[in-house]
């Protein structure tokens, strides 16, 4: 048997896939081509082998098409028509109609005059001069420093969009989602953000955004300075906010509280902290910060405080360490994790 | 709605209207959806355009559309209505001048082998330009240029052996790969 095996193995050392493909392409000679028909009646797995070598060159034959394209410059022109297209539909009536009729003079009178009323009717007007950049973020952060010297901070499955340069007497930028700023200050230019249906004014701070739009909320949290937030085009509702207040803005209405979790910002240093804090708002740091959803069995109605610091850990030790500090026991089911209060 | 995480994502990138999700996109899809295209209009600089037009209307339309199948399924079958579009307006032309071409339409089945036969030959792509300079060289030669083994080791100065080694290597990998596929 194993003398038939050796045998059978030396014998298809010379059908290689190479010699295959030549049968393909019709370049084997008479003695080749029989020892491979002879092969292919060995075995079925022969056949589909062949078959499969057959079905990748015919296929193959599409990598001369996809060299003829260029993906790079296809995409220059396509995001010319995307992202430039505003740019585009403006200055093309200018040019056909007054240009032609009236001479240079004329029209460019009426440019200067167009443009006039235009930047007059439009509040984010640095969109005139140039695209806005964008910056967004998926499954990562990222950071970016404004011209001014601002920065801020994107959490995952945030978009920002800034100008290059700051043109004008205001600075003005959008986000959604969720973001920390730290406000170049500049007094003369006041710094604006868009984000959802609100706006905040900043003079030179640092704080925190979050926008949720499927709740229609924007929570403003800051940690230094002051800062204005109402809804858009109402700044007459404005409510300040200072050091260690929170603004909430929901369906329009504004409110106002004291700071509570110190812990707002622990997706950018990456650190809970809790000092004597109820255990069931822990477990809300704990759901929002990991992304997990946690159910507190609570039996005996006792809510224990915890005082800890977890600087960057994995989950799994933090349950841990929970587990010994608060005397709890915790099971996952699906994807909850169900901590026992004994 | 069938949407997998990172669709998930893209289909959200593409509601913002973010530039790097629209080139990510553009990135991943633009070569097999040309690829698709050129089957039903044979010419290449009109199926480019086709769907570089897709991707202007994808954006101006981005809060509008809704994806009820897999953002790939989408993208295919949007390119085939517009192909069918073209064909459908080149033969109202071509009845004008009283030539009546049959109307090309494909059925469910068929559209569905075309959409399976780009993404594999995208695939192939794939393996292709990952496998190492001289393998991929000589593969290329060998597929593209309709070489013969003994006349591509001439012309790279390679024994014949060596030539055989490289292709079949590079088929070795595309079998690999593609196990699951073909």
């Amino acid at each position: 048997m194993s003398y038939y095996r050796k045998v059978m193995k030396k014998k298809n050392e010379h059908i290689t896939d190479s010699l295959l493909l030549r049968h393909i392409k019709g370049e084997t000679s008479p003695e080749e081509t029989d020892k491979i028909l002879q092969w292919l009646e060995q075995d079925n797995k022969h056949k589909v082998q062949l078959t499969k070598i057959k079905k990748i060159w015919n296929l193959s034959a599409f990598l001369s098409e996809f060299d003829k394209i260029n993906v790079r410059h296809d995409w220059q022109e396509v995001q010319g028509k995307i992202f430039n297209k505003e740019k585009v539909i403006k200055q093309i009536p200018f040019y056909k109609t007054i240009v032609y009729r009236y001479g240079r003079i004329a029209a460019s009178i009426l440019i200067i005059l167009a443009a006039g009323i235009y930047i007059l009717f439009r509040t984010d007007l640095h969109n005139v001069f140039q695209p806005m950049l964008t910056l967004q973020t998926t499954a990562e952060k990222s950071n970016v420093t404004l011209y001014d010297g601002t920065r801020i901070y994107l959490n995952e499955n945030s978009t920002l969009d800034y100008p290059k340069k700051f043109f004008g007497g205001t600075r003005n930028i959008k986000i959604s989602g969720e973001a920390f700023f730290e406000v170049a200050k500049d007094e003369s230019k006041p710094f604006y953000i868009s984000v959802d249906g609100a706006m905040i004014k900043v003079l030179g701070t640092s704080f925190n955004v979050q926008a949720d739009p499927s709740e229609n909320r924007v929570v403003v949290s800051v940690l230094e300075g002051k800062v204005a937030l109402y809804p858009k085009n109402k700044e007459e509702m404005s409510i300040e906010l200072n050091r260690n207040e929170e603004g909430i803005f929901k369906s329009d209405s504004l409110s106002k509280s004291e700071l509570r979790d110190l812990n707002f910002l622990s997706w950018k240093t990456r650190k809970l902290i809790f000092d004597k804090t109820p255990v069931n708002e822990v477990i809300l740091s704990l759901e929002k910060h990991y992304k997990k959803s946690i159910c507190l069995e609570n039996a005996g109605g006792r809510n224990p405080m915890v005082t800890s610091v977890f600087d960057d850990q994995p989950f799994d030790e933090v349950l841990d360490e929970l587990e010994i500090l608060l005397n709890i026991s915790y099971r996952i089911r699906n994807d909850t994790v169900i901590i026992v209060l004994e | 709605m069938i949407l997998d995480n990172k669709d998930q994502i893209l289909y959200n990138g593409i509601k913002a209207g973010g530039k790097d999700t629209f080139q990510v996109l553009f990135e991943e899809y633009y070569l097999r959806l040309v690829i698709f295209a050129q089957k039903y209009l044979i010419d290449l600089d009109l199926s480019r355009e086709i769907v570089q037009g897709f991707f202007v209307n994808l954006y101006e339309q981005r809060e509008t559309i809704t994806i009820q199948t897999s953002l790939k399924s989408y993208f295919y079958q949007s390119i085939r209505n517009r192909c069918l579009n073209v064909i459908k307006q080149e033969n109202v032309r071509l009845a004008h001048h009283g030539k009546i071409r049959k109307i090309l339409i494909d059925s469910e089945n068929d559209w569905q082998d075309t959409m399976i036969e780009s993404e594999l030959a995208n695939q192939i792509r794939q393996i292709v330009t990952n496998l190492p300079r001289k393998c991929r060289q000589v593969f290329k030669m060998s597929r593209q240029e309709g070489l013969s083994n003994k006349e591509i080791s001439e012309k790279l100065n390679l024994s014949v052996r060596t030539v055989e080694t490289h292709i079949s290597n590079a088929l070795k990998v595309l079998r690999e790969k593609l196990e699951d596929y073909i």
